[in-house]
This record gives structure tokens, C-alpha cells and sequence, in this order.
């Protein structure tokens, strides 16, 4: 009684060899041989992080490879021998061993397959000097659909997948829509009259990226980055005749916003009550540091979590962040679903502990 | 903001946000907004309106009071809550749950406490053991000077570790020359040093003389251990969702914490009195596994004698070393000076 119950056996039976790492890049625990955990992420990543604190507490053996750096990279593959070798610091692994996998972010990339840049980046083909850039492109697209295959393919136990990460959010509209949710009025028009139109006849009408989460570009002196915005007859009236095909959505009356993180036929919810706020009154990510959003744990009807596990299962997706806006009639509209979305920004202010879920699920 | 009039809201129900937390002290109630960090306090006949709330309508609750006044206190309680962003008017409560109250950490061990003074440690055998058990944070507080070179040597031996962080209390040297620390915070990126036991002339030399947070200067004399275990409003921490929940289930400064004392003794923390074997000759997991060193970690605040009955007490660090009652392990903090059956400090 006196033991808490998170004080079992893993805590205790701690080796007296040194073999706990936390730093990211030097993954090995080797206590488990006969599982090895992938996580595929990005250095930047504070969840994947977290998430590792738990599988070192549950003694559990994992390799991690970010897409952003080439300390792990990709050395060989042999088909008869089934080996898919990478290498990390004079160290190779197998990644045949894999049985376990978690899709956090992309993981393999350019950056960590290629060999080295310089020779890529000079000029092969006269009078198209990047020819041979499309064609290496096409050749990496080929060895990542691969790698992931191959390990995905092993993998008994798996989070988020390679192949259904990119959400079309155009056809995840129809989709939800086909699911039984309410989703807004979305348009794609090209015309400043068609704008015009659709404004005049909806009021509140909102614009925001086709495709994923919009511009996140930084250079050395500024930072580009998209949020949901909101346009009115007056941001129109500077838009040229036509233009590029653009979404158009009308603005829900929102009494508040939901984030579900969603695993495996769980809904996590949370709800962030924004509304007091002019400054993330349309887009949340626009924070108030002064007077931070209230985000506070929210349980969903049953009906809204059965219509968005049928989603999820549509989309071929065992997890994934999902929006939701409350309107002021207490209607739920479904806004978009991001495969590889934040969830820490769940999991801490609700008690969660989604981390901790993850760790035991790999 | 215009005031909210309830009377367009009898159908409705008025709730706090779940992360600002009721807390009802024998005087007067505390709402701790967890997330702002800030503190409430409101009287108990709030807390009482507040408990209805959870499970009647605004319209159910006005018919219990008893004139019409009581129902215009109601609603400026009501503006008092929706004004704070305390709480809010809501028709769907049920979506509402409260925050579960889990706690757990992956780290078995999340803090250790290390004392020195002359008795040299083995601090190989301590980090390794401490790294072992997948301990984070390290604080080690020095009652005699420890020069750079022993500083060092200290150092050197967290080479197999990979703590979060390392904080360093250290004595003042009489001659004292920042340089060759400043070294080492530099070489050892996860420290932080803390000069203690500063006299005023150097401590007004000194302040704001070096511009990073990662060595520090305090005036306060620290000799010995028996500094500790004071409770004031500058000791009360509320610094994360889970560091409050903790709190609230289990001991605010003992929880997961092991320590080792200037003779090398290991203990809860070490001002307190039962030792657990020397770090010579016993096992840090050894330690820690056992019943009777951890039945100090569950020691929460609703079972201590009179903080069960203090508002404070969900944000209190707690002290189970100096006690009111020696022989009393739920006695109340022998430093703490709050009287919560008068809401006053003695001391003011």
C-alpha cells in the first residue's frame, strides 16, 4: 500500500552497468533484445523527448532518427539477407530488428540517406542544371517509401504510419462530411467576384492554407508564417480579379475550440476558451502570453467520438490532432485533422499523460 | 465587460475552469488558478454556493437562497468569477469533467539533496548510483568552502552521468574570484552555483556584476542543514499542473527524494533524523525501495494535523524534519508561523 504502484518492478530492478542515456542521439538501452522501438523524429521534437523519459522508466530498447540531422544515416540494404543497415557514431544497426514503430515525424529525408551535398548540387546536365536534382528526388522518394515500408512492415506494434501521413485536407472535408460531421461552408475560388459573393452572402468568412499547415518559412531576417485569417470586403477589395485557387470557409460562431488528441479509438479533448480574446479570436496559435487561453479537459458527446473514429478509420489513421469549433448552439464542426500534431499541448494542461500511453502502446 | 445578469441564465450553470482548483481552509477557501499562477481567496459560504454549482442549474441554486439580496450576492460572486476568467456560464456541464488528479513521474528518483562539509564523499560511487536510478536533478549544498580545484574534482566525476541539472550551494570563499567558476559553468553546461553566506560589503560588489543566472549571490548564512524547513508565502511553490497535483497526492519536498548528509548518511533529507545506512557501505535503489523510506513520499497535507485545515495547503512544500510534535509524524511544521483558524501569520 505504502509502494505506489508506479514503483514496480522496471523502477527497481535498475542494472548496476551504465546504460540509461537521455541525450536523443545516443539511443541505446540495451537491456531488451528482442524488441527494438523506432521512433522517427526530429531533433526539435520536445514530445518525442518526453515520450523516451517514459520507455527508458519502462526499460524499453529504442532507436531514434530525425529527419533534420545525418548522425543517423542510412548505409546499406540486401534483400536475401534482409538487412537495412544505419549507422550512428561507428555504431550499425539492423533495422530489420525493428518491431515497433512510432511515426512522429518524418524521419528519414535527404539529410540523413544522401551522401553528402556538394557533389549533388553541382551542374551535370548542360543547359539544365538541375535536371539531376528532379531525377535524385525521385530516386529518394522511392528509398524513403522503402525504409518505411520495410520497417513498418515489421513493425507488431505501430504508431501513425508514412503512407497516410499526408492528409489532403480538401478530401478530409469531404470525408468528414461523408462521417456525419458538420463542417463549414468551404469554397475554392479564384475570382474576386466569387469572393465578394460568397462574403456577402455568409458575413464572416475566413481564408486559410489547401495544404498543410499553411507558410512556416524563416530566413535570416524574418519570419514567414501563415495563421487562419479572416477577410473582409475591405482585404477583398486589394485582392487582384483573379487569383490563385484559394480557400474560403464561412467562420463558425464559436463558443469555444476543441483539440482532440485521437490514439487508437481514444479521444483525448481538450477545450481552449479563446472567445474573450480579439487577439486569438480567429486562430489560437496566436498566443496571449499576458492572459493565457484557458485550456481545460472536455469530454465529447459519444455520437461526435463515434463519427470521428469512423473518420479516422476512413483515413487509414490510428492517430492524429484533430480541431473541432463549438458553436454557439452547442454544434460541433469539424475543421481539420493533423496526422503528426502536437499533442504535449494537450496532454500537460489536461493531465493526460498521452506521453506515458504512448510508451506503453510502443 | 458588462455584468452578467443571471437571470437570463436560470437554465444554465455556472462552473469554475477545471485547472483553478477550490481549496477550503477552516477560515476562508483558496482558488488556485493553476495556470496563471495566481491565488483567491474567497469565504467558505462561497465554496458552499460553489459545491451546489457542480450539480444545479443557476436557476435550482437561486431558489435555495433567501431573499432577494442573497440572489444579488450570488451574481456579484458571479461577475467576481467571470470577471477573473475563474469560471464561466456554461448550458453543456456534463462536457466538463475535472482534471484527473493522476500523478506519476518516469523518473523513480527526481531529486537528491547531497550535504558537504569537511568528510570527504564518494561522489563516483554517488552519481553513478543516482544515474542509475534515472535521477534528473542534483542539488548539493556545501557548508565549508570548496575551492575550484575540489569543485572540479567533483565535477569530473559526473562524467558517466547525463543529469538535467546540477545546482551547487557553495560558502563564500574569503577571497573570492569569480574567473575560475565561471570556468566551469561553462564546462559544465548543466550546473548552476549559488554562493551563499555572503557578507554585505562583497554582496553589493558583486550584484549584477555577472550577467547570466547560472552563478548567484545570496546574503543568507547557511552553517548547517538546520536552515531548512521554513514555511512562508515565499516558500510556497506553484510552479506546473503537475507539481501542484503531486502536491496534493503525495509529500511536497520529500516525494522521490533521496539524500545523502555531511557524514555520508542516507536519509529522506537531511535534517531528518533516521539514517538508512552510509553511502560507504549501501545501495542508493536499496534505499529507496524500502517501506519505511518511503512512507514519507505519501505523506500529503490532508493528513497532517491543522495544514489539513489551512488553504495554503496544496501549495505548501511541507517539512517533516522539524516538527511541533517530535514524537508525531503528522504533526504540524515546527517553522511554519500561519495560523489557519485565524487566516494570520504570528510572526505580522
Amino acid at each position: 500500500m505504502i509502494i505506489h504502484e508506479a514503483i514496480s518492478v522496471p523502477y527497481l530492478c535498475v542494472s548496476s552497468t551504465k546504460n540509461i542515456f537521455f541525450n536523443p542521439e545516443q539511443q541505446q538501452c540495451p537491456e531488451n533484445a528482442q524488441s527494438m522501438i523506432l521512433l522517427l523524429s526530429r531533433q526539435d521534437d520536445g514530445s518525442t523527448a518526453l515520450v523516451i523519459e517514459w520507455l527508458i522508466a519502462l526499460r524499453k530498447k529504442y532507436i531514434r532518427v530525425n529527419s533534420d540531422t545525418n548522425r543517423m544515416k542510412f548505409v546499406s540494404f540486401d534483400i536475401d539477407k534482409e538487412e537495412l543497415i544505419i549507422e550512428q557514431n561507428g555504431v550499425r544497426v539492423n533495422l530489420a530488428e525493428v518491431n515497433s514503430t512510432w511515426y512522429r515525424r518524418r524521419g528519414f529525408s535527404m539529410e540523413n540517406i544522401s551522401i553528402e551535398d556538394t557533389t549533388l548540387s553541382k551542374a551535370v546536365f548542360r543547359n539544365n542544371s538541375h535536371y539531376h536534382k528532379t531525377h535524385m528526388q525521385s530516386e529518394l522518394k522511392v528509398m524513403i517509401e522503402f525504409i518505411h515500408a520495410f520497417v513498418e512492415g515489421r513493425s507488431t506494434k505501430q504508431i501513425g504510419n508514412h503512407s497516410s501521413v499526408e492528409v489532403n485536407k480538401l478530401k478530409v472535408l469531404e470525408a468528414a462530411k461523408r462521417c456525419g460531421l458538420k463542417i463549414p461552408q468551404s469554397f475554392i475560388v479564384t475570382t474576386k467576384a466569387d469572393l465578394v459573393n460568397i462574403i456577402n452572402t455568409y458575413n464572416d468568412v475566413i481564408t486559410k492554407a489547401i495544404s498543410g499547415q499553411g507558410v512556416y518559412f524563416f530566413t535570416q531576417t524574418h519570419h514567414y508564417y501563415s495563421y487562419t485569417e479572416k477577410i473582409g470586403l475591405e482585404q477583398a477589395a486589394e485582392l487582384p480579379d483573379t487569383f490563385f485557387p484559394s480557400l474560403f470557409q464561412t467562420q463558425i460562431k464559436k463558443k469555444y475550440e476543441l483539440r482532440i488528441f485521437y490514439l487508437r479509438g481514444e479521444c483525448y479533448t481538450m477545450a481552449i476558451f479563446s472567445q474573450g480574446d480579439k487577439k486569438t479570436e480567429v486562430d489560437f496559435r496566436k498566443y496571449n502570453t499576458k492572459k493565457p487561453n484557458r485550456f481545460v479537459p472536455y469530454k465529447l458527446p459519444a455520437g461526435i467520438e463515434q463519427k470521428l473514429t469512423k473518420l479516422m478509420n476512413e483515413l487509414n489513421l490510428d492517430t492524429g490532432s484533430i480541431d473541432i469549433i463549438v458553436d454557439r448552439n452547442n454544434e460541433y464542426y469539424f475543421l481539420e485533422v493533423n496526422p503528426i500534431g502536437q499533442f504535449s499541448m494537450t496532454s500537460v494542461p489536461c493531465n493526460y499523460y498521452l506521453e506515458k500511453k504512448i510508451a506503453e502502446l510502443l | 465587460m458588462n455584468p452578467v445578469r443571471l437571470a437570463g441564465h436560470t437554465g444554465d450553470y455556472l462552473t469554475l475552469y477545471a485547472d483553478c482548483f477550490l481549496v477550503q481552509g477552516h477560515t476562508r477557501t483558496m482558488i488556485c488558478d493553476v495556470s496563471r499562477k495566481k491565488m483567491f481567496f474567497i469565504s467558505n459560504a462561497y465554496h458552499e454556493l460553489l459545491l451546489e454549482l457542480k450539480t444545479k442549474t443557476i436557476g435550482e441554486v437561486g431558489d435555495m437562497l433567501e431573499d432577494q439580496s442573497d440572489f444579488e450576492e450570488f451574481e456579484q460572486f458571479a461577475n467576481y468569477l467571470i470577471s477573473h476568467e475563474l469560471g464561466f456560464i456554461t448550458d453543456n456541464i456534463e462536457c466538463f469533467p475535472p482534471i484527473d488528479l493522476v500523478w506519476d513521474s518516469p523518473y523513480s528518483i527526481t531529486n537528491a539533496i547531497i550535504d558537504i562539509r569537511e568528510k570527504r564523499l564518494n561522489f563516483e560511487k554517488i552519481f553513478l548510483e543516482l544515474e542509475q536510478l534515472n535521477c534528473p536533478y542534483v542539488q548539493i549544498r556545501a557548508y565549508s568552502v570548496l575551492s575550484p580545484e575540489q569543485l572540479q574534482s567533483i565535477l569530473l566525476c559526473t562524467a558517466a552521468t547525463d543529469f538535467k541539472h546540477m545546482q551547487f550551494l557553495l560558502k563564500f570563499p574569503q577571497s573570492f574570484s569569480i574567473e575560475p567558476y565561471s570556468q566551469l559553468v561553462q564546462q559544465y553546461k548543466m550546473i548552476s552555483l549559488q554562493f551563499h553566506s555572503v557578507p554585505g560589503a562583497d554582496f553589493e560588489q558583486l550584484k549584477g556584476s555577472y550577467p547570466y543566472s547560472d552563478i548567484s549571490f545570496i546574503r543568507q548564512e547557511i552553517d548547517s542543514c538546520a536552515g531548512c524547513g521554513v514555511i512562508n508565502s515565499e516558500s510556497f511553490t506553484l510552479y506546473s499542473l503537475h507539481g501542484f497535483i503531486e502536491n496534493i497526492r503525495f509529500n511536497g519536498c520529500l516525494n522521490r527524494k533521496i539524500s545523502i548528509d555531511e557524514n555520508g548518511d542516507i536519509c529522506n533529507c537531511p535534517s531528518m533524523a533516521k539514517k538508512h545506512g552510509n553511502i560507504d557501505n549501501t545501495y542508493l535503489k536499496d534505499v529507496m525501495a524500502k517501506e519505511e523510506f518511503q512512507v514519507y513520499w505519501h505523506i500529503n497535507k490532508d493528513e497532517v494535523a491543522v495544514c489539513k485545515d489551512c488553504e495554503y495547503r496544496y501549495i505548501c512544500t511541507d517539512c517533516r524534519a522539524y516538527l511541533t510534535d517530535p514524537g508525531n509524524l503528522y504533526s504540524k511544521p515546527l517553522k511554519c508561523n500561519y495560523n489557519p483558524y485565524t487566516a494570520k501569520w504570528n510572526n505580522q
